[in-house]
């Protein structure tokens, strides 16, 4: 059987062929949960969020033109939505005491080995800077490819890179030496 | 710009630099200790944080996806919304120009004037109570 590229999925899609939008959303939910859980962490919000990337996608087929490939398409919506839900439970700090914002104020505890260390450390780094880390240093896209998706300059991210790591290795020093 | 060895060391790990400047680096690398073992912390950061395996949101999450996106069309909420997110722009062009041409002809800037309802005699409200009196 024919394997169909993205374009050939999409307008059958827009016809409203369900089966080929799930093929869509098969296709590119790893690329979207990579991102997702990595700025979120493995949490219930991570699944919602990663749902709505691909409703929006289905509500704006017919607005969608190709001008960038499908990845990076869904990869910076699924970007712009983690970044809004960084915000609410920043935001919901107001209110309520939500791991977000524990997890930003309190140390990193001793006696934990470095990749549990590191996982902590990551989610003190702020949105902007877990954003660049995220797609760079997690996902493994070039900086030019992250730019793209951030929609910022090849300079800003290189940039925020660097003081995300230094941020990183502070907080790491007992791990490290 | 990076300017310290370190900065540079971290630019080079992502971007391309010169031969100059990676002749900066392997230097800097050589002659002082503390930034080569810094650079190692660096490596080894960047190690650990590589996605080893590929991320998943779990079994049939296509499948739910699309029962949301039936659900969805299901709902006679969806459809209004959908049919206003349509047509939204043209309807607030309407609106806005309506009161523009109300706001044009009206003797006065009231807000009842604008809104048209100076029009409104005694007898119209008069007419709709009796109406309401026949109907109860």
């Amino acid at each position: 059987m024919k394997v169909l590229d993205d374009d050939e999925l999409i307008a059958r899609a827009r016809t409203g062929d369900l089966s080929a939008f799930k093929a869509i959303v098969g296709r590119h939910e790893k690329r979207v949960a990579g991102i997702v859980k990595t700025m979120l962490g493995a949490t219930a919000e991570a699944q919602d969020v990663g749902q709505e990337v691909f409703i929006r996608f289905y509500e704006a087929l017919e607005q969608y033109r190709g001008d960038a490939a499908l990845s990076t398409y869904l990869s910076r919506m699924a970007m712009n939505l983690a970044l809004n839900e960084l915000k609410r439970r920043q935001r919901s700090f107001w209110f309520f005491s939500s791991d977000e914002t524990v997890a930003h104020q309190q140390p990193i505890p001793e006696g934990l080995d470095l990749a549990e260390a590191l996982q902590l450390a990551f989610r003190k780094l702020a949105p902007e800077f877990r954003a660049v880390a995220t797609l760079r240093l997690v996902e493994g896209y070039s900086a030019e490819e992250s730019a793209s998706i951030l929609s910022i300059p090849v300079g800003t991210v290189l940039s925020r890179l660097a003081r995300a790591q230094k941020k990183l290795k502070e907080q790491l020093q007992q791990q490290l030496d | 710009m990076a300017t310290t060895p370190e900065e540079l060391y971290l630019q080079s790990l992502d971007a391309n630099v010169t031969p100059a400047e990676q002749a900066r680096i392997r230097l800097a690398l050589e002659q002082d200790v503390t930034f080569a073992r810094t650079a190692v912390h660096y490596q080894r950061i960047r190690q650990h944080l590589l996605r080893p395996e590929t991320a998943t949101f779990g079994p049939f999450f296509p499948e739910t996806v699309l029962q949301r996106i039936k659900n969805l069309k299901n709902a006679i909420d969806y459809q209004i919304v959908l049919f206003f997110k349509r047509y939204q722009l043209a309807a607030w062009g309407i609106l806005v120009a309506l009161l523009i041409l109300n706001l044009a002809l009206a003797d006065q800037l009231s807000f009842t004037s604008v809104m048209g309802m100076e029009e409104t005699t005694t007898e119209d409200v008069l007419t709709f109570d009796f109406l309401n009196d026949i109907t109860r």
